[in-house]
């Protein structure tokens, strides 16, 4: 008995050993993707600086004789294709979100849930793929566009892709609203419709906005899709015909042909580390809101 | 009048519904159409030729069917144990466990470009660097992306999913289970493992699924480049190609015979994910 102890405690401290590992991996994340951006701080190096970043002129010309950094029309960019991508998938989503979870039979419903699922199975370079050879040549015929791939086609796509998340993470907002709001509704005589509508949507609302908010937070850092669809040319313009550069395409791009160490490839880590922050700060205020909606709807966790 | 419009809201949400099945559909049946057109055992057993204008896509799906092993082989276990420490030692209210959830949380909605930037610096330029100026004394040996760097990075990306669904299903484990456990008289360790593991084992498989998925779709920045070799690179320091890289690369190039090859590359893709 006494060696049964002695292992189970040499067990368990193997598991505090091999989790504490897998855990200090995960926080130095933080820490290493921020490093390697930190000399820019203080250091000019080859004309990269944080400060330059965002001074005129409005280029990203990070290999030329005068290399200029300036992110604006990344920054642009990233913000014209999510904004795109949210445009489409939102109501689109919300739409069978609702319904699936109120108006659709239950056998319909069955089979619903787990097709638009399947959509967000496919994996991203396949999306890309689609968007780059047949979503295109089909755009640019049918609206006799200039640039074949353009910041709609890429959004068209990145809308696809952010469709299921948008879609399960509402879907279970709508589903979780508890039943005798439903009941109470119609007993005072308000169609299904006015009920779906009027009670169910508005208690399920932080759900459903923290399901906005994970979807625009994928659509920020989604690469593969953006890298094949988007055209990649880091172009100042509002129009979504032109071809766009986003930050995520931007940093696959590069990556692979920088000096380790310099301007260049710090100014790449930096534009992570500004992907990193914005993406953190959207999931946990997408936790906030779904943990919100259950404390209201339940009145605790 | 109400009628109308009661009506129409549903037929707009049946519409929008539709609308997202139609889309799906007609991406599913594009690539299934073309891969399967031009799919044969050549195309799948040989090293492409001709810079990459013939032959077949072997080193790939070789390259990412290696990956997705050694991934797994790190990720599940590593998960596994970190899901019984979250589900079963860890105090709930504690600060180390709360920051700690919070921080898996929130990287299992991190963008991957993110991991491989993390891959390089961590992984390639500090483990391997490291490893080389100590063991070989600088000659460049680990210090490269590689297979093992991404594989070992996959790993850091699908950790979180893997730890999150396991930890859900082994705290869906009812308490009751466990006190009749103890009360008999076993140890903690035997509980877990003798009782509440065996409750959970669709837990750890849809885990370890969901990261075989995730992997496979994935684009290793740090492990690819450079379509190489064939079977010989069972080394886990060479350089490697996936799928996912394949098709990448394959689209900077705009020659007819290769967009066939790129939608054959696409068709393995599914095939992989789908089972």
């Amino acid at each position: 008995l006494k060696r049964r102890r002695l292992f189970d405690q040499i067990a368990e401290a193997l598991i505090l050993g091999f989790a504490s590992i897998a855990i200090a991996i995960i926080l130095l994340i933080f820490v290493y993707v921020g490093k390697e951006a930190v000399p820019l701080l203080w250091e000019n190096l080859d004309g990269a600086s944080i400060a330059g970043t965002f001074a005129p002129p409005v280029v990203w010309q990070p290999v030329s004789e005068n290399p200029r950094y300036n992110v604006i029309p990344l920054l642009l960019g990233t913000l014209k294709v999510t904004l795109i991508a949210m445009l489409i998938a939102t109501p689109l989503a919300l739409a069978a979100a609702l319904y699936t979870s109120e108006f659709a039979p239950t056998r319909m419903r069955e089979w619903i849930k787990p097709a638009i699922e399947l959509l967000a199975g496919i994996p991203s370079v396949v999306m890309g793929f689609f968007a780059l050879i047949v979503l295109a040549s089909f755009l640019q015929s049918q609206f006799g566009l200039e640039f074949r791939l353009n910041a709609l086609n890429a959004g068209i796509a990145l809308a696809l892709a952010i469709i299921p998340i948008i879609y399960t993470v509402s879907e279970d907002a709508l589903t979780a609203v508890p039943r005798h709001y439903r009941e109470a509704s119609l007993a005072l005589g308000a169609s299904k419709i006015q009920t779906a509508v009027r009670v169910v949507f508005p208690a399920a609302m932080p759900g459903v906005g923290a399901a906005m908010i994970l979807g625009f937070g994928r659509a920020i850092g989604e690469t593969m899709i953006v890298l094949m669809a988007s055209g990649g040319a880091a172009i100042v313009s509002l129009s979504p015909f032109v071809s766009t550069r986003t930050l995520s395409a931007t940093i696959a791009a590069e990556l692979g042909e920088v000096v380790v160490g310099g301007g260049h490839y710090r100014i790449l880590f930096f534009l992570g580390t500004l992907l990193f922050v914005v993406t953190s700060v959207l999931n946990w205020v997408g936790d906030r809101y779904n943990r919100r909606m259950r404390i209201r709807l339940f009145g605790a966790e | 009048m109400r009628k109308t419009i009661d009506q129409s809201v549903v037929l707009l949400c049946g519409i929008a519904t539709a609308l997202i099945l139609v889309m799906l559909t007609i991406i599913l049946v594009n690539i299934a159409w073309h891969g399967t057109e031009r799919l044969s055992w050549s195309f799948l057993s040989e090293a492409p030729k001709n810079g990459m204008t013939e032959g077949g896509i072997f080193p790939a799906i070789y390259g990412t069917v290696l990956l997705v092993l050694l991934m797994s082989l790190a990720a599940v276990p590593f998960g596994v144990v970190v899901a019984i420490y979250f589900a079963e030692y860890a105090r709930r209210e504690s600060w180390f466990y709360r920051t700690t959830r919070m921080a898996v949380n929130n990287l299992a909605g991190v963008p991957s470009i993110v991991f491989g930037l993390f891959g390089l610096g961590f992984f390639v330029l500090g483990v391997g660097k490291t490893l080389d100026s100590t063991l070989y004394g600088g000659k460049l040996v680990f210090g490269q992306p590689a297979i093992i760097w991404g594989a070992a990075t996959m790993a850091v990306l699908t950790l979180p999913v893997v730890i999150i669904t396991v930890e859900e299903t082994l705290r869906a484990v009812p308490r009751e289970y466990r006190e009749a456990s103890l009360a008999l008289g076993a140890t903690r360790l035997q509980t877990i493992v003798r009782v509440v593991l065996p409750q959970s084992w669709s837990g750890v498989m849809t885990g370890a699924i969901l990261a075989v998925s995730r992997g496979a779709g994935e684009w290793p920045r740090c492990s690819l480049q450079e379509l190489p070799i064939s079977c010989r690179a069972c080394r886990l320091i060479r350089t490697i190609n996936s799928c996912s890289s394949a098709i990448t690369s394959g689209c900077s190039q705009r020659s007819p015979p290769m967009s066939r090859r790129r939608d054959h590359c696409c068709m393995r893709q599914f095939l992989f994910c789908w089972c």
